[in-house]
């Protein structure tokens, strides 16, 4: 049944992505089509330069008109009249928030991975990009020979698995402040000033949690973190990805809590 | 569509009497089969417990009787409809007797107005 | 009796105002119950309570002698008093939706209910006209053999021809193990279709009978009733 969640889920999600794929697929190819053939005509041009243009826009309206799908699915269809539908099925509200969550992560994930796609198409055969293919293979080559193999690769894994965390993180927030800004007369209105609530909130905590850590590395920290080399970096993410979990856990708890004890449907 | 209801008396018990006088002017001839109690409840707009009791009682006089799985059906025996009928007849005729009685007539006084009207 | 719902102690504070106070109820299966009262008694907030919209203050609602909850949701076929159709979605993707999500979901029926009323199952649920979106609500929510179906308002603000629509569904599709609740402030319109009644009054229940008792006793039909008990 929770299958069946996921499927209608992604579908909502990715059903307004479409088009936008489509444009990103369009403009890729016309991009690379004009930067393999020159020509000298106005026209011609003209058009590759708008050709750029939307290439570029295109990329930009896939994160930005995903990020607004993820919010105004989030409230539509759990805090609009739709929430009538979507809490009387089967579902516990935290199944609901999860399943909502993780579409929403992969959807990023997905934009991403087509961004770069396209990316590495357009660069395809291009100086800059064999010449940043190359520093890679050297670098690859170097570290992957010896020890440090094993510890750069699990390095990646935790800059991926970091950005994921960052995901959760930002999107919960956006959940956790819509789950608050119900409560209030004006939803949207109440929504947004329980975001910048909780951001000011969030940014004081992760203030006021710094100063203890400046007080112990204190200066050291830079010297630190520069002659540390990868395995200081590493250590020193940990302290992100710790505050992502803890936000992540607040922010769904919040969530959770107001989606079953306050639920305020008109 | 539906039937006509007053607001004074229990809907079965109007049921009971729209249903029983069907029955007397031969609406519902002698051996034939009702509709089900859903088809009957539709047509009337009433709860089908309404009507389920409502053929309930009109059971127990004797002009229906219930073929096990197969339904209700009008008796065959008119005698029993003969009889229901002269209850309705006096119970009428003695509603209005009651209200002339009310208007302060004798007897002799009522038959005359009966008969005055008749013509 | 066999119970399809029981309320204990049953209360439901806002922040500022008690919506339900100490309600007990208990409501037989194979019954078609009027849950009447004014504008603002409480009967939606009950309502929202038995679909798990509303987490009771103190008390607790059991249907078929469970707790809410995913179990409950599976047995009750709610129709709210607010448009709740995915506006984006056509008829024939809502039919796909309730077929994924409720087991009891007859779609047979379902079909067979929109063909006699020829609405078009290709369409997008928003170019639908109101009355014929209310329609589409009623239908999905008919359709599914549920053992209790909660009614808010279904009758409020629909043209007579539509009334009579729902209120015909509605006796069409009794069974004598399922349990039909419908909330309305329209008593005239409903009475004959109902076998009990209960008014609510600022939170409170204030009777609890059957309609055919009500008429016995009081000599005058539930809605009359109602008008006395509650003049204001």
């Amino acid at each position: 049944m929770l299958k069946k969640l996921f499927k209608h889920e992604f579908y909502s999600l990715f059903r307004n992505l479409l088009p936008i794929y489509v444009a990103l697929g369009v403009f890729t190819i016309t991009c690379k089509l004009t930067s393999l053939i020159e020509m000298d005509n106005i026209i011609y041009e003209t058009v590759s330069g708008f050709s750029v243009m939307f290439y570029v826009v295109s990329i930009l309206a896939m994160f930005i008109v995903g990020m607004v799908i993820i919010i105004t699915r989030f409230y539509k269809n759990l805090l609009s009249h739709e929430g009538y539908l979507s809490f009387s099925l089967p579902f516990t509200a935290t199944q609901h928030i999860v399943c909502k969550l993780i579409c929403a992560v992969t959807m990023i994930s997905v934009n991403f991975v087509a961004v770069l796609l396209s990316l590495l198409i357009v660069g395809l055969g291009t100086d800059a990009l064999n010449e940043i293919i190359e520093a890679f293979k050297m670098m690859f080559n170097e570290m992957f020979a010896g020890q440090v193999a094993f510890r750069v690769t699990f390095f990646i894994l935790q800059i991926v698995l970091m950005l994921i965390l960052a995901a959760f993180q930002s999107i919960l927030m956006f959940y956790a402040a819509m789950a608050i800004g119900q409560q209030f007369k004006s939803k949207i209105g109440g929504s947004v000033l329980a975001y910048i609530g909780l951001y000011v909130a969030m940014e004081s905590i992760m203030t006021v949690c710094m100063i203890p850590l400046m007080l112990i590395f204190g200066e050291n920290f830079e010297n630190y973190l520069m002659n540390g080399g990868i395995g200081a970096v590493q250590v020193f993410l940990i302290l992100p990805m710790a505050m992502y979990v803890v936000f992540s856990t607040v922010y769904f708890l919040i969530t959770r809590h107001f989606l079953t004890k306050k639920l305020n449907l008109e | 569509m539906s039937w006509y209801f007053s607001n004074d008396k229990p809907i079965f018990q109007q049921l009971v009497d729209i249903i029983t006088t069907d029955i007397i002017i031969g609406k519902y001839k002698l051996g034939a089969k009702l509709d089900t109690v859903r088809d009957l409840a539709v047509e009337a707009g009433v709860n089908p417990n309404t009507m389920q009791r409502a053929l309930a009682e009109i059971e127990e006089t004797g002009i229906i009787y219930t073929k096990r799985g197969d339904g209700r059906y009008v008796t065959e025996d008119y005698s029993k409809i003969a009889s229901i009928k002269e209850k309705y007849v006096n119970g009428y005729t003695e509603k209005y007797i009651e209200s002339l009685k009310n208007l302060g007539l004798n007897n002799d006084e009522i038959a005359e107005a009966v008969k005055k009207l008749l013509k | 009796m066999d119970l399809i719902m029981e309320c204990k102690a049953l209360t439901k504070v806002y922040t500022n105002q008690i919506a339900l106070s100490n309600v007990n109820l208990q409501i037989g299966k194979g019954r078609i119950v009027g849950l009447l009262g004014p504008n603002g008694s409480g009967k939606t907030t009950l309502i929202k309570l038995t679909n798990g919209l509303l987490t009771p203050t103190h008390g607790e609602i059991l249907i078929d002698g469970e707790p809410i909850g995913v179990n409950s949701k599976k047995k009750v076929a709610y129709l709210p008093d607010h448009n709740f159709l995915p506006q984006w979605m056509t008829t024939q993707q809502m039919l796909g939706f309730f077929a994924d999500f409720y087991e009891d979901f007859n779609m047979q029926k379902a079909e067979e209910m929109l063909k006699s009323l020829e609405i078009d199952k290709k369409r997008k649920i928003k170019t639908l006209s109101k009355g014929t979106q209310e329609k589409v609500a009623l239908i999905m929510t008919m359709s599914r053999e549920s053992q209790l179906y909660m009614l808010d308002e279904p009758i409020a603000g629909v043209d007579p021809a539509t009334r009579d629509y729902i209120l015909r569904t509605i006796i069409s599709n009794y069974s004598e193990n399922a349990t039909v609740i419908i909330s309305t402030h329209l008593i005239a319109d409903v009475e004959k279709v109902l076998s009990d009644v209960i008014f609510i009054n600022k939170g409170e229940v204030a009777l609890c009978d059957t309609v055919d008792n009500i008429r016995q006793k009081e000599g005058m039909s539930v809605d009359e009733y109602f008008r006395e008990v509650f003049k204001c």
